[in-house]
This record gives structure tokens, C-alpha cells and sequence, in this order.
């Protein structure tokens, strides 16, 4: 008998213990993703909009206008905040759980620059549809194209590299047939004076880029230096996704930049890690009213370890480098390069911005460069845009991010595929 | 019929006195836990998500007192020779065993518990009731191989050499398994080494409940485990009838 109740017991403390533990939040597709949202102040992807009102069916953005329409859509009052385009992180690597945590802080889409064919592949066909979904969109590389033992090739992810140029093409087509929307190279030029993994020769990435061009597919080159960068846009690369630091920018190489179109994802967060060190602080774990999660936090406070031994003016470089590329109207892509050290998915695109600023950027191309930029710079025609025929994915923010840039941090509601997955307290 | 009472007596009487050396029971359950809090949650050098360090510390929490346990206990038992007034004793032998499974069952099922409830406060862990109550089920029910190297073990060694083999065999086997660090982490050799280890099929398992999992065919790992516990039943069997001579 006492052992029935002791049993009976036990199993009833198991029982509630599982049963209080937390769940996610029920997936409420109740409200449909259709309704008319106004009166809003826009920033439509390139500058501001004159229209006060959006019109969203099943998802699209069906109209802009600038009265109320009378229709029998569900209205929601937008108080006259400020409503901008979903922002495109355009340098993660994702997997677990980091298009959720981009989409909460209104990343609604992610440019992935090299990770398992298989996660890419698994979320592909989502980003057509405007179904509910509380994960981000995600484009991307796939597996990367390196040397054999070169960067890229130590995350334990199988990949296969390239050692004579003239394997580029059977490497592109591998690429493509696994699902890559465009092809994403890893080159640092031979002499280069620090550290580094081996690298493919200038002809391999020539002939790689080359090989990528024939299938129509973008190729966007990983690089660390200025040498580097020059050899790249020569070979006719059609985006770097880093930046440098080693070498203000020459004139030579901005010319090029510019003549050739080619874009600049300049990832300065993920530097600023190396170099400084200072702006999560900052901007983030300094600010008690900002919730961020624990894994957030952990990579947000990982150092690479070789932090702090660059000499000061690097950071300069760094700084002025982004501001002449800018100046010089060489399209700027924001990208985060999360969840690199330093970097946590989503919130470090909003401190890549704010990086932006500290360059001097004006604020309208450092919004851009998180919308309408990208979109163009990979093709993604539905979004990037608060226009009709995009995407419903928009953020409503508390304040102007013309007057103030932090209330991106912030925002008071996010919307993907025209539903509310986020929302203020 | 079988006669349940002498099996109830010993699991009773093995739980209670592993109540009463709370010099045993309370680091071994706190050690999971420690554990988790400092790599699984603050020192997160991975990057991986709450959810995925939690089973992988849930894994390696739960293989530890099942070895443990029964290895520890049964080399004493075997050494004082208290093992073998048992096995004169009029009570069936598997009485011993199923007790001492019992009570590494309850342990197992406390550090789940508290695990799950730490993650769920300090690690911003949520999942679905079904994911919560699948993954206790079969963090508790993958402990019987780890249980079963622990009895060999016990049968094995004296009380002196077992808690030190155990480790050599419960660390480097929980690291190599990727239940420290992710598997995709570590380098190829080690995922091949992975293949063979109980753990790895175990924490397979056990992360495919979060859908975490390498994505191999989840009766391979099933099908791993049964063999590896028919396995150790028959050597288990063998090294007691040659102690029984």
C-alpha cells in the first residue's frame, strides 16, 4: 500500500514538473495576413514613401495609398510610427535555431555565406510562400569554394575544394546541383604577410568566377586584405564580402570597385571584434532594457584570438575604408557575419548599422543598405521594398530611424509574410 | 507467478541506502548539474542553441550515475563479499539486479528533472509537452547500456580501481561522442570514432526528439543500442558464471 502511494506519488511530481515546463509560444495563425495598416510614416526600401496606408493581401503588399481606402480589409492603426522594409542580414551562417532568432529582431531575411547544403535545402521552399512561419528567409551559398585545407574547411562541414583551376567547373556545377543561389569563394593572395590558411591561386579564382559567370550564377568573394580585394575584383568577382583593414582603400581598387559594380558587405562588426571591442557593450549589454538571450550573449562576448593585437589605426581604416567605398557610390551591404565571435544573429546586424553610422554614412543609404541594396545586390525580387507585389515584411518603429538610428533596436512590431510574429511589451 | 516481493524489498532497500550515504548520491546528481550550468550555459563556446546543449548535457548527466552506480557499487559489493551472501540468500540474484537498475532509474529521472527545470529558468529553453516528455523517456530509457558497462565493470574491477576506470571511460567517451562539444565541431576521425560509441548513439536519440539530430536513420541507433545491450548481457553473463566457480 505504502509503496503504491510512493509510486503514485513520484509519478505525479514527474508528471507536473514536465507539465510546467515551458513550451513556445502557440503558432496563432488565427489572424488572417491580410489588412490595411495605417497611418504610417514609410521608408520604402530607397527613401520616404508618400503614401500613409499598405494594403496587404495573403502576405503581398497589394497597395500603398496615401487616404484611407475604403475596403472591408482588417485595419490596423499604426499610429503614425514609422514602418521600414524587413532588414536583410546579408552575411550569416546559419543553422539551429538562427532564422528564428534573426526574424525577432526584424531580420526577416538572411544571405547565407556557407553552411550545410542540407539546412539551405530545408528552408528553401518556404521562402516562396507567405505561409506563417516564425523563422527568417534564407538564400545562400551553400559549401563554400577553398583550397584543400583552407578557410572554410575546419568547421567539420565536408567540402570539397579546388586545387587546379581547371577543376572549376566541375566544382560550380557540384554547387549548383546542391542547391547554391550563387557561389561564394575564399581567396587570399600568395605573399599575403599574415596568418592564413592555404588559399586557391589567382587563376583558380579567375577561372572559378569565370565558371560561375557561364551558369549565370553571382560570385562573391571572401577576402581579408586590400591585395586581395584587387585580385578578386580584377578576376571579375561581383561582391566581396568582407571589407579590410590592412591598408586604407586605393584609388586604383575604388575605381575598379565602381567600373566593375561590384558590392561590399563590409562586416565590421565582426572586425570591430578584433580591432576595438567596445560597441556590444555599448550598444547592447550596457542597455538594460534590451532583452537578449543567453546563446546571444555568448557569442556577442567571444573574442577571436587574436583581439587587440592590431595597431590602432587599423580600426581607422576600417572606418574610412566603408566611408570612401560609400562616397565613391559602391553599393554597401549590411551583413553581421553571425554567429561569428561578437556577433549573434540579428541583433548584430542592427549594431552593423550603427557601425555605419559611426562612419559617417547618412542614415537613408545605411537603411538602404539593409533593404532595397541587398535585394537588388542578390537578385531577391519580393522584398528589400515596401511596394506593391513585395513581401509583407515590415517593422514598425517607435521612432524615426532618420532621427535616431538605436530605435531600430527595438521595434515595436515585426511583421513576415503580412503576420505578426514579434511584438513590443 | 513470479514472486514480486523479495525484487520490491531489494529495490526498496538499495534505494535506501543509497539514501543514506548522501556523500554518493548528492555530487553524483550535482555534478551533471554543475556541469551543464558551466559549459552548456555560461561558457557556451559552441554557440549552439539552448535546446541542443541541454540534451547533450541531459546525455552525459544521465550516462554518468547509470556507470557509476552500478560500477561502484557491485565492485564493493563483490569485494566485501556481500555479493556473495546475496547470491546464498534464498533471493533471486536478478532481485539484485533489477534493484540496483531501479535505483539508478531514480537518480537518472531526478537529474533529467532538475536539468529540464534549470534549462527551462536559466537558458530560455522551451519545447513542445510531447518534446519534454519523449526526451525524459528516452534519456531514461537509453541509461540501461550505460548501466550495463557499469555491472561489467563492477564484476570486473575492485572497489578501488572502479571509480577511476569509469572515468577513463565515461569522459573521453561523453567527449567523443560530442556531448561537450557539437559533434560538427570535432574533427572527422572523431565522428568516425563517434560511430561506435554507445553515447553517440544514445545522444542521437535523444536529439532527435529536438530534431537536432545528424540525420541518420533512427533505427540504426535503436538497432546499436539493442545490440550493444545483447552484447553486454552475454559477456556480463559469461564473466558471472566464471565468478560463480
Amino acid at each position: 500500500m505504502k509503496v503504491k502511494i510512493i509510486v503514485v506519488l513520484s509519478i505525479a511530481v514527474i508528471a507536473l514538473t514536465i507539465l510546467s515546463l515551458p513550451t513556445p509560444r502557440e503558432e496563432s495563425t488565427k489572424t488572417s495576413n491580410s489588412f490595411l495598416l495605417g497611418p504610417v510614416k514609410i521608408f520604402d526600401g530607397e527613401t520616404i514613401s508618400k503614401a500613409a496606408y499598405v494594403e496587404v493581401i495573403d502576405g503581398y503588399i497589394k497597395g500603398l495609398h496615401m487616404e484611407r481606402p475604403d475596403n472591408q480589409l482588417r485595419k490596423i492603426d499604426g499610429q503614425n510610427r514609422w514602418l521600414v522594409p524587413g532588414l536583410i542580414d546579408a552575411h550569416v551562417h546559419a543553422w539551429g535555431d538562427a532564422l528564428e532568432q534573426s526574424l525577432e529582431r526584424g531580420v526577416t531575411t538572411v544571405v547565407d555565406m556557407f553552411g550545410h547544403p542540407d539546412f539551405l535545402q530545408q528552408h528553401r521552399a518556404r521562402r516562396a510562400t507567405t505561409e506563417f512561419s516564425r523563422k527568417a528567409d534564407i538564400f545562400g551559398a551553400g559549401l563554400l569554394i577553398t583550397a584543400p585545407d583552407g578557410h572554410g574547411t575546419q568547421y567539420g562541414i565536408e567540402v570539397s575544394t579546388l586545387s587546379e583551376p581547371q577543376e572549376a567547373e566541375k566544382l560550380i556545377e557540384q554547387r549548383i546541383n546542391a542547391g547554391s543561389d550563387f557561389i561564394k569563394i575564399v581567396y587570399t593572395r600568395s605573399g599575403a604577410e599574415y596568418a592564413h590558411a592555404p588559399s586557391i591561386s589567382e587563376q583558380g579564382l579567375q577561372a572559378t568566377i569565370k565558371a560561375a559567370h557561364e551558369q549565370d550564377y553571382l560570385a562573391v568573394v571572401h577576402i581579408a586584405d586590400h591585395g586581395s580585394a584587387l585580385d578578386a575584383v580584377k578576376a571579375g568577382a561581383d561582391g566581396l564580402v568582407h571589407s579590410f583593414f590592412d591598408k586604407p582603400v586605393s584609388d586604383e581598387l575604388l575605381t575598379l570597385l565602381k567600373i566593375n559594380g561590384v558590392f561590399v558587405i563590409p562586416t565590421m562588426t565582426v572586425y570591430e571584434g578584433m580591432l576595438r571591442g567596445s560597441i556590444n557593450d555599448e550598444i547592447l549589454l550596457n542597455n538594460e532594457s534590451l532583452e537578449i538571450g543567453a546563446s546571444a550573449k555568448s557569442t556577442l562576448i567571444r573574442n577571436f584570438p587574436n583581439s587587440g593585437r592590431f595597431p590602432a589605426h587599423f580600426y581607422t581604416n576600417l572606418l574610412t575604408n566603408t566611408k570612401h567605398m560609400h562616397e565613391a557610390g559602391i553599393p554597401i551591404l549590411a551583413g553581421s557575419d553571425a554567429p561569428n565571435p561578437n556577433t549573434a544573429h540579428g541583433w548584430s546586424l542592427l549594431v552593423e548599422l550603427l557601425l555605419f553610422q559611426e562612419t559617417g554614412m547618412p542614415t537613408e543609404a545605411i537603411l538602404k543598405s539593409a533593404t532595397s541594396i541587398p535585394a537588388d545586390a542578390f537578385s531577391l525580387a519580393d522584398r528589400g521594398r515596401i511596394r506593391e507585389g513585395m513581401k509583407a515584411d515590415f517593422l514598425l518603429l517607435q521612432e524615426s530611424p532618420y532621427k535616431d538610428l538605436k530605435t531600430i533596436l527595438a521595434p515595436l512590431k515585426v511583421w513576415k509574410n503580412g503576420y505578426l510574429v514579434a511584438q513590443a511589451n | 507467478m513470479l514472486n514480486s516481493t523479495p525484487y520490491l524489498k531489494e529495490s526498496h532497500y538499495d534505494l535506501l541506502s543509497l539514501w543514506r550515504t548522501p556523500a554518493f548520491f548528492l555530487p553524483a546528481m550535482l555534478f551533471p548539474l554543475v556541469f551543464y550550468v558551466f559549459f552548456g550555459i555560461v561558457f557556451n563556446f559552441s554557440a549552439a542553441q539552448g535546446e541542443y546543449m541541454l540534451v547533450s548535457y541531459a546525455c552525459f548527466g544521465m550516462m554518468g550515475p547509470a556507470l557509476f552506480n552500478y560500477a561502484t557499487a557491485v565492485a564493493s559489493d563483490r569485494t566485501q563479499g556481500w555479493l556473495t551472501l546475496k547470491r546464498i540468500s534464498p533471493m533471486p540474484l536478478s532481485a539484485y539486479l533489477v534493484a540496483k537498475f531501479f535505483s539508478s532509474f531514480v537518480f537518472a529521472a531526478c537529474i533529467a528533472l532538475l536539468l529540464f527545470v534549470t534549462a527551462a529558468l536559466f537558458a530560455d529553453v522551451q519545447l513542445w509537452l510531447w518534446q519534454w516528455s519523449i526526451l525524459f523517456i528516452v534519456l531514461l530509457l537509453g541509461t540501461l547500456p550505460f548501466a550495463l558497462i557499469g555491472l561489467l565493470m563492477g564484476l570486473c574491477l575492485s572497489d578501488k580501481a572502479a571509480p577511476a576506470v569509469v572515468n577513463l571511460v565515461y569522459l573521453p567517451m561523453a567527449f567523443l561522442s560530442g556531448l561537450w562539444v557539437p559533434i560538427q565541431f570535432l574533427p572527422d576521425t572523431v565522428r568516425y570514432i563517434a560511430y561506435g560509441l554507445p553515447s553517440y548513439h544514445y545522444s542521437q536519440l535523444a536529439h532527435a526528439v529536438i530534431g537536432t539530430n545528424q540525420g541518420h536513420n533512427l533505427w540504426l541507433h535503436g538497432l546499436y543500442l539493442v545490440a550493444f545491450c545483447g552484447v553486454l548481457i552475454a559477456v556480463i553473463y559469461w564473466r558471472y558464471q566464471r565468478l560463480s566457480r
